[in-house]
């Protein structure tokens, strides 16, 4: 669990997210980020669903004391932002410390902003959407604009605690043929990405897993992100050239958005599953 | 008669995995749901034993049940196709004589007298697989793959019958060349055949090999030639 603190809340700062959809009918508006793409890019440079609340700040910002370590991506309009008063960049992953303060001025080259954060913050979703629309106080933080003093918890769930970069997967069609141990080793195993790969596929190099000598009868399909296990024990990663059918068992795979963080870790480089 | 149970499993609205006990069920299911290019549906890959559904945001749960709705195509509209083999001297024959024991004359006078149907699409684009082939004639694919097969080779893996659609580094035994090309990009559909489509070789030499390359005669072509 971490949290953060509004020291200044800024002219209009806000949770929103892409908006609350399929009520119009009842005079609900979709309210949600009014810069669509500055939003997403936010999140999805954190790897995160593109539907995960964030913060959007307009024409002045707010003052934002982080009492836990997180990491953030600023997007939008050039609000001078600057973390414990050096200048920071927008629109690239900012590692933050515990006690660390975010400020900004007011906006220039645009009029909003977003911030996104590592975390999910622990506020509930009303319609399916943590957009805050204050008309009819729902949604956000207590359906309102954040105010001074705010104290908003986020869950982790990006794994920054972690000493390796961490590579989520979930449980494939043949998870269940691999041993106790071999899924012990599969999450514990620090994998380097092997020389070998490329746009078909990435090979791993590290521990090998046991009882890998378990062909499929038959070829069966595989998708860019599944992870196979031939007989010599080291995981294939499938990747966007690879084939559309294999013989190997399908033990797990890597989400789409993950899978974009896993594809720039160089030749080499090193990295760890976890099973989510 | 009631159509068989399909059963699908869903991997965290990423994909899902349909199963059916009835092999040619499954894989009228999966060209039905081609052919149906459902909005949820990103990319369907059927294989003998499974169909993969990758899926995009507009899935939901709830849509599970228009798949388990889907009726078999009212008429199973699978083509017949004659495929015209010249079967040449490549050296991957001796391999063959020698795992099944017979000679290259049994081998073919076998080959051209069955009824191949085509099991899938996979390990190259537009690479085919027909089943049916006689088990006496199946030869395990090689354990150091050739470093390059020719595009329109018809090959021997395993219990199938490949066809090479590219040139590219391949494991099975190649047994001879069609004159056709497979594989039409960027035509739609890439590939003339389609799942499920009943194949039969027939043996040509190397003249009429050369003739139909010639002529650049298509595979409709050939085989409404052929009909008459």
């Amino acid at each position: 669990m971490g949290s953060f603190e509004i020291i200044k809340a800024g002219m209009m700062t806000s949770i929103q997210d892409l908006g609350r959809k399929g009520l119009a009918y009842f005079a609900i508006p979709t309210s949600g980020v009014m810069d669509n793409n500055a939003a997403r890019i936010a999140l999805l440079i954190l790897h995160k669903n593109e539907n995960s609340p964030l913060l959007e700040c307009t024409s002045s910002a707010p003052e934002i004391k982080f009492n836990d370590k997180t990491r953030i991506v600023i997007t939008g309009a050039d609000f001078n932002w600057t973390l414990n008063n050096h200048p920071i960049i927008r629109n690239s992953i900012l590692s933050i410390q515990k006690n660390d303060i975010l400020k900004g001025n007011f906006s220039k080259d645009g009029l909003r902003g977003y911030i996104a954060f590592d975390g999910d913050l622990e506020i509930k979703k009303v319609y399916d959407s943590f957009s805050t629309y204050t008309n009819a106080k729902l949604g956000g933080f207590e359906g309102r604009l954040l105010r001074k003093g705010d104290l908003l918890k986020w869950k982790y769930t990006n794994f920054i605690f972690f000493k390796n970069k961490i590579i989520p997967i979930k449980k494939g069609p043949e998870f269940n043929l691999l041993s106790e141990k071999s899924i012990a080793l599969l999450t514990s195993t620090i994998y380097k990405i092997g020389i070998d790969s490329n746009r078909m596929g990435i090979r791993l190099e590290g521990k090998k897993l046991e009882n890998a000598n378990l062909q499929l009868k038959n070829s069966v399909p595989v998708l860019p992100g599944f992870i196979q296990l031939p007989p010599r024990g080291l995981p294939i990663i499938v990747l966007q050239d690879g084939q559309t059918t294999g013989g190997y068992p399908r033990i797990a795979y890597i989400q789409n958005r993950y899978l974009s963080e896993l594809i720039q870790i160089p030749l080499g480089g090193e990295f760890q599953f976890q099973l989510i | 008669m009631p159509d068989p149970v399909l059963d699908i499993k869903n991997y965290y609205n990423d994909f899902l995995i349909l199963k059916s006990k009835d092999q040619t069920y499954l894989a009228e299911i999966g060209k039905s749901i081609f052919n149906k290019k459902l909005d949820f549906v990103e990319e369907v890959i059927v294989t003998p034993i499974e169909i993969c559904l990758k899926l995009n945001d507009n899935f939901e749960e709830s849509k599970i049940e228009i798949l388990q709705k889907l009726e078999r195509l009212e008429v199973t509209k699978s083509n017949f196709y004659q495929l015209p083999v010249y079967f040449n001297s490549h050296e991957d024959w001796e391999n063959v004589k020698s795992k099944t024991g017979f000679s290259k004359k049994e081998i073919i006078k076998k080959l051209v007298a069955t009824h191949f149907s085509i099991a899938m699409f996979g390990f190259l684009p537009g690479f085919i697989y027909l089943e049916g082939l006689d088990t006496s004639l199946h030869v395990p694919r090689k354990t150091i793959p050739s470093k390059y097969v020719k595009a329109n080779s018809l090959a021997l893996g395993g219990q199938y019958v490949g066809l090479y659609s590219i040139d590219s580094p391949g494991g099975w035994h190649v047994v001879g060349q069609i004159p056709i090309s497979v594989l039409a990009i960027p035509q739609l559909p890439p590939v003339e055949m389609n799942l499920g489509d009943q194949i039969k070789l027939h043996s040509i030499d190397q003249t009429e090999f050369e003739n139909i390359l010639q002529k650049q005669i298509s595979l409709k072509e050939y085989n409404s030639d052929y009909s008459k």
